[in-house]
């Protein structure tokens, strides 16, 4: 209920100040700001509803030029109180008042006069964007690529006309000399022979070995999938979210601190933010990318959840958004998220030596823009870990059920070593405590 | 095979597995699809609980649903509530029922599947025309202790004058209900308060059955709790019941016998019975006075003389003056509405939560009067006899997709409350009814008319208004939503009685002595289907009978006496199953051909038992159930029935039974019971002798030798589970409880009967024998020489008349020292610093050396795909079905072992919560699925590790002993010996 009615009273204010830019000049503004300081305001009070280029309707109005078609004074008491401004009776803010639904904008008291004059020499002062066209350069980034693989398939085809060639040609060799083997036999001294045997086995007992060697690694590497990254539907970048904006992890995966799944945020979450970003300002882009293919990512989840970003309106066409997962545990492995999130955030942190308790397991994922599995994700690369991991003993619980643990090792060690309270001391690497 | 070479056929079995192998190595792409809006309540992984009341027309539970993902997975009880908070087997297996792949996907008129605006057009003109005739329209429903409802149906009255409500429960508690009218004044069923009773004497009342609808389990156990004043049960019955097979002592009779028992119990009241057993009885109720308390069935005057027996002896049961709204059932408005039907009098009849054409034994009669009917409209949930009957099909929703009320006991009301979107375009005959009340049909809005949700329907609006008028002023709670938190709020109101003049002589002249050649048949309900309501849950079908230990079968059970005279047998075969003889069954003109018998020790002789419930020719599970149809036999609402000839016929019928063996063979240790004298006077070694080594020297104390490294389990948990013999009563709430929490698979009668059952909990029942070791060695048959042996046991396996029955749960005893794990090849099974014997399923091989070097024989082999399987069709085999797994735990496949895992990922959830916010673990805090079942207490969970905790003290107890511990297993499961008041 309550945010219902806060996106309704932000609707509203969008449609205030939307009919304030339509309004007619009225008075002639004489602003004196720092433009500087201004900016920093505008960001801080005023770009949860307007946008911050100043050039596109967001939940506020695109406020661009708002200055020339409003006075300043009016502007100033609009901002500070506008619902005091239209209890008054002042029949521009009554209007736009009625005509978008009777909701007004946030107050802002605490703003001073200079405060406002500030922001809106700001807003005076910046060269709107609006008609400078980003140069769309149509040079497809994948068109290179592909020629690569081309060239590689290329050359993949002529070695192996070429190795075809070749064994035709050692068959006939081969045929010519089985034809001439019987003389061949005799000439050859048997001294010759009885002298490489030796070498010859060894050749072949080293074929063996790397034989089975290769086919273990192969046996082991089975359903191993580090290094897996595939695409997604929706190029999402967590070196743009997590690393250049600095969204913590657990702001999207809100689940990992409470279930066993960290959970794949729903798009709901991303409209958070994206309701007011629709498209990619950022500095940072990729090589043989541009910002509008990541506004055409952006519009994707619009898409999605049926937002249509003109109207500001959601419809019912929903379109879910199928992931491609990466990170799979089979059905016979319980692996809880919250534990290792909540529970053994400090001493998870302290052992794989990360400052975020998620690059644990799931590396640098701040730094990639498509998620990589990094880790082994295997049985043995879990078990490592319980066994170099300490256990918080802060933890009530802990100092509960384990207070003696520690003594009843050192006896055990008869003290040699520094004995350490680890994961797989308490029980963690028992096959019950993950597979049921 | 023609031009192929051996060679050549291997190079390319060798190539095509190569690539095939190589292929496969590939992992598959996974599409996860996460929530596009998620709703706030969820969070993945975690479940969330409502409160609610389950309520098929036959049980009612004041319940919490457990859902995952917005899907319920289990039934628990509702400890909130104070009454009929008793989990059965068949509520929670009704869970089942929702996700059932046959219930209608959607109404229909004529098998033409319409959406609910014709539906609704189509009744509402219908109705109209019925009322313009002045024909009677019917709403023929179980018994529905709803207020809400009924104020419903009143306006549905209002609108449809010619409307009337008829109760017609398919087990009738009609007679009882009258006798209680007559004699309390209230036409309700007396709630009997066990807690100051001493005392309890039943003439064939099954009271943890389903004579009482609030079954009296709990408080039962809570007053046979060990001491001076436990409590002592006499059972006078025919059939061996579950509640008779918890008596301390048990009167096998013949129906009429138990009633003509009873009536001269009454006359000994008044001094002028000579029946020697009768004064016998007396003399006990007298020294207990209004500390025992007297039940009866079977018919209106033995309930009515039972009643007085308790009113004049001022029973404490009868004190709280409660009385059970639950079961309304009147078969005179059910014979009057078959009269109109006869006459065709009827223009319309509305049917919800009935059953008549399996139910009623006069099908024909029933038929024809159906066909003179105008409107006929189903409620039914899926296809069932007397769908097959009807025009309109307005399938109701599940009660998990509901919303009702129900007060089923004066003083309390519960609510039900919707825990997932309905599945199907269904719609509760509530909203139905209220739908068409209101003719003008305009404001469904067309948009809406295919899908409804409950939002836009009328009943849930209706339902709050009601409570908040009606019930909120009178109630304990302050708001509509605190009762839906809590499921059930108490009321202030007060039942005013109008009591009756002394009636008594009335019934003693009325009482029937009449006899009759042949056998006295009593129709009973099974622990499992009950008056078959659920009978197409495989669950249940597959939930062994406590007493015979069946599956998926009825039969008829008779004493070995009347067996031998009429030929009978039953008998083992070659593969260990078990066979039996069939009989031509007549009843006045009715015969069923090839009724299997089963012989029953303490089947009282002349009587037979048959089951209700079975027989269905509707329900792919049900047609499974070999069974026939009890209710052919039910005339007149009679549950005891004269006159029946038994002949022995040619068919052989293959029993699918979980347990053969009767007796412990005399090995009494297993277990164990002793008796409330013993028990008191006498030391524990008398009466639970601890297990010894014996050496040559001198015998040893177990724990001194040992194959086994002992392990420091001092630090961290230390689980052992605890099960209380005296208060076990087999009912096995414990088995479905733990078919829903570990996806134990549903096997079928085929594997049943090859003993493949997946049962991870089973409750052993064992008869008691005349003879012991002791005993026959006295005749000279000793266990030391060996051609004896087979003669003696012979004897020992034979049960004796009437014998004492004792139940014992046994799932896997999680050993400390486990044989099994020293046998397994590749460690998949291993034991745990917290005392569980771990089964990781992944690396079991299947090599099942562990099941056989299992002392306790509760290893489960997998030998199929029980999963995705066209060979078990059951729920597993289809998407509907499957959503009712525990995603906390693994779907185990073909070739693999499974067993009971004392529910590791419950204690582990409970672990990890505490871990989370660093605390300490309560006592109480850790549950197995089973322990939070049982209705009884019997079996409790705890961590020993505490030595405050509850289950340090029943450990120490001195009833508490292990199972086969003379062979070193220390098993972390533990029994507390039965004491058995008798005297």
């Amino acid at each position: 209920m309550k945010s219902s009615k806060k996106k309704i009273r932000l609707f509203l204010s969008i449609g205030l100040f939307f009919s304030i830019v339509f309004q007619p000049i009225r008075a002639q503004n004489y602003i004196n700001g720092n433009v500087e300081k201004g900016a920093s305001l505008f960001k801080t009070n005023c770009t949860s509803c307007h946008s911050p280029d100043l050039t596109k309707k967001l939940i506020g109005p695109a406020l661009y030029g708002v200055t020339n078609k409003r006075n300043s004074e009016w502007l100033h008491k609009w901002i500070k109180n506008n619902k005091d401004l239209i209890k008054r009776g002042d029949k521009d803010a009554i209007s736009i008042y009625k005509e978008y639904g009777k909701i007004d904008m946030n107050p802002f008291p605490q703003l001073s006069d200079k405060d406002i004059d500030d922001i809106l020499s700001f807003i005076k002062n910046t060269p709107s964007h609006h008609k400078e066209k980003l140069s769309v350069e149509k040079t497809s980034e994948i068109q290179p690529r592909e020629t690569l693989i081309r060239l590689v398939i290329l050359g993949f085809s002529v070695l192996s006309v070429i190795l075809l060639l070749l064994l035709l040609r050692i068959y006939t060799l081969v045929r010519i000399i089985d034809e001439e083997s019987h003389d061949r036999k005799k000439k050859i001294p048997i001294g010759i022979l009885e002298k490489y045997r030796f070498i010859g086995y060894i050749l072949i007992g080293v074929f063996f070995l790397s034989s089975i060697f290769v086919i273990w690694d192969f046996l082991m590497n089975i359903d191993v999938n580090k290094g897996y990254q595939p695409n997604q539907p929706i190029y999402f970048s967590h070196k743009i979210h997590s690393n250049i904006n600095q969204i913590d992890c657990q702001y999207c995966h809100s689940s990992a601190k409470y279930g066993k799944v960290s959970g794949i945020p729903s798009a709901n979450i991303c409209m958070n933010c994206h309701v007011s970003i629709t498209e990619y300002n950022g500095d940072y882009i990729e090589n043989g990318k541009d910002k509008i293919f990541y506004t055409k990512e952006i519009q994707k989840i619009y898409k999605a959840i049926g937002w249509d970003p003109n109207t500001r309106t959601y419809s019912n066409e929903t379109h879910p958004i199928k992931w491609i997962r990466i990170h799979n545990m089979p059905d016979f492995v319980y692996f809880d998220h919250s534990q290792h999130v909540v529970a053994g955030e400090e001493t998870i942190k302290k052992s794989q030596n990360v400052d975020v308790v998620c690059k644990a397991c799931h590396g640098e994922v701040q730094d990639m823009d498509k998620v990589k599995m990094v880790n082994d994700f295997t049985m043995g690369w879990c078990i490592n870990c319980h066994r170099t991991t300490e256990v918080n003993m802060d933890n009530k619980y802990y100092v509960e059920y384990f207070n003696k643990l520690h003594e009843k090792l050192k006896k055990q060690y008869n003290g040699k070593n520094p004995v350490k309270v680890t994961v797989d001391s308490v029980g963690g690497i028992e096959c019950g405590k993950c597979h049921y | 095979m023609g031009n192929t070479t051996r060679r050549e056929f291997l190079k390319w079995m060798g190539f095509g597995i190569a690539s095939a192998t190589l292929a496969s190595c590939k992992g598959p792409v996974i599409r996860s699809i996460p929530y596009l809006v998620k709703p706030e309540s969820i969070t993945p992984g975690i479940p969330v609980y409502y409160a609610s009341t389950m309520f098929d027309g036959f049980d009612l539970a004041s319940v919490l649903v457990k859902t995952r993902e917005g899907r319920p997975i289990k039934i628990e009880p509702n400890t909130e509530s104070l009454h009929f908070q008793n989990v059965s087997s068949r509520v929670q297996a009704s869970l089942l029922l929702l996700y059932e792949n046959e219930r209608l996907k959607g109404p229909s008129i004529k098998r033409q599947s319409v959406s609910w605006n014709d539906v609704d057009k189509y009744v509402i003109s219908q109705l109209k025309q019925i009322r313009k005739k002045g024909k009677k329209i019917v709403l023929l429903s179980s018994s529905f202790p709803s207020p809400s409802t009924k104020k419903l149906f009143q306006t549905f009255e209002k609108v449809y004058t010619t409307a009337s409500w008829i109760t017609y429960d398919a087990y009738s508690y009609s007679s009882a209900l009258d006798a209680t009218k007559e004699i309390l004044g209230i036409r309700a069923l007396p709630h009997y308060d066990l807690s100051q009773i001493e005392l309890i004497v039943s003439f064939d009342a099954d009271f943890l059955g389903d004579w009482s609808p609030e079954s009296l389990a709990k408080s039962y156990a809570k007053q046979k709790k060990t001491g001076a004043n436990m409590l002592r049960h006499i059972q006078v019955e025919s059939n061996m019941s579950l509640t008779g097979a918890n008596s301390d002592r048990r009167i096998p009779l013949k129906p009429s016998q138990v009633h003509h028992l009873l009536y001269e119990v009454y006359k000994a009241m008044h001094g002028d019975s000579n029946h020697y057993l009768a004064q016998k009885i007396y003399k006990e109720i007298k020294i207990k006075g209004s500390k025992a308390v007297v039940f009866a069935y079977g018919s209106k005057e033995a309930y009515a003389l039972a009643l007085l027996i308790n009113k004049k002896i001022r029973s404490h049961a009868l004190e709280k003056n409660l009385f059970l709204l639950a079961k309304e059932s009147n078969d005179l408005s059910f014979k009057k509405f078959i009269i109109d039907l006869e006459k065709g009098d009827i223009g319309a009849i509305l049917i919800n939560n009935a059953n008549p054409l399996y139910t009623y034994p006069k099908i024909k009669e029933l038929k024809n009067g159906f066909k003179n009917v105008e409107l006929t409209v189903s409620f039914s949930p899926k296809e069932d006899e007397t769908s097959d009957l009807m025009k309109v099909w307005a399938p109701t929703n599940h009660w998990l997709e509901s919303w009702g009320d129900t007060e089923p006991i004066t003083g309390m009301y519960t609510l039900m409350q919707p825990v997932i979107q309905p599945l199907f375009n269904t719609r509760q005959f509530q909203d139905s009814l209220l739908i068409w009340s209101n003719t003008k049909i305009d404001h469904i809005s067309k948009k809406n008319s295919m899908t409804y949700h409950s939002s836009n329907l009328p009943y849930y609006d209706f339902l709050k208004n009601f409570f908040k008028k009606n019930i909120l002023p009178i109630s304990s709670v302050s708001s509509f939503n605190e009762a839906l938190f809590k499921g059930c709020v108490s009321l202030y109101k007060e039942i005013k009685l109008v009591r009756n003049q002394n009636p008594t002589k009335k019934y003693l002249q009325t009482f029937d002595h009449s006899k009759k050649e042949g056998f006295e048949l009593k129709l009973y309900t099974t622990t499992a289907l009950g008056d078959g309501t659920q009978s197409n849950n495989p669950w249940l079908q597959e939930l062994p009978d406590p007493i015979t230990r069946t599956t998926w079968e009825n039969y008829i059970t008779l004493s070995s006496f009347d067996a031998k005279k009429l030929g009978i047998r039953n008998w083992h075969i070659g593969n260990g199953a078990m066979d039996g003889d069939c009989v031509y069954l007549t009843m006045g003109n009715i015969t069923f051909k090839n009724v299997p018998v089963y012989i029953q020790p303490g089947q009282a002789l002349g009587s037979i038992g048959l089951a209700l419930g079975y027989g269905h020719n509707k329900g792919k599970v049900s047609c499974q159930s070999v069974g026939i149809n009890a209710y052919y036999l039910y005339e007149n609402f009679n549950i005891l029935q004269k006159g029946i000839q038994l002949k022995k016929s040619s068919r052989i019928h293959k029993f699918s039974c979980t347990q053969l063996q009767h007796t412990m063979g005399g090995r009494n240790s297993i277990a164990r019971e002793t008796d409330l004298e013993t028990f008191l006077t006498q030391k524990k070694e008398i009466w639970n002798k601890e297990e010894k080594i014996k050496t040559y020297k001198v015998d040893i104390p177990l724990d001194k030798i040992t194959l086994w490294k002992e392990k420091d389990r001092s630090q961290g948990h230390h689980f052992q589970l605890a099960i209380d013999l005296n208060a076990c009563i087999g009912c096995g709430s414990c088995i479905i409880a733990c078919h829903a929490e570990n996806n134990v698979p549903v096997v079928g009668k085929e594997e049943i009967r090859k003993f493949r059952d997946m049962h991870w909990l089973r409750i052993d029942r064992y008869y008691s024998t005349e003879e012991s070791f002791e005993s026959m060695a006295k005749k000279g048959l000793s266990q030391k020489n060996l051609f004896y042996e087979p003669e003696m046991y012979k004897h020992l396996l034979e049960p004796e008349y009437n014998p004492k029955v004792i139940f014992q749960p046994v799932m896997c005893q999680h050993c400390n020292n486990a044989p099994c794990e020293t046998v397994c090849p590749v460690a998949a099974t291993s034991h745990g610093r917290q005392g569980q014997n771990m089964m990781a399923y992944n690396r079991c091989v299947g090599t099942r050396y562990c099941a056989n070097n299992c002392p306790y024989k509760v290893r489960r082999f997998n030998w199929f795909n029980y999963a995705e399987n066209d060979q078990f069709d059951f729920y597993m085999n289809n998407d509907i079905g499957r959503m009712v797994l525990n995603p906390d735990v693994v779907v185990r496949s073909r070739g693999v072992m499974e067993k009971c895992s004392l529910c590791i990922q419950m204690t582990q959830a409970t672990i990890a919560k505490a871990k989370k916010e660093g605390r300490k673990i309560k006592d109480g805090e850790f549950h197995t699925s089973c322990t939070k079942a049982c209705p009884t207490g019997a079996l409790s969970f705890g961590d020993i590790n505490d030595p405050k905790s509850q289950i340090v003290r029943k450990l120490e107890d001195d009833r508490s002993y292990k199972l086969l511990d003379f062979i070193g297993t220390r098993p972390n499961v533990f029994y507390q010996v039965k004491v058995r008041h008798s005297k």
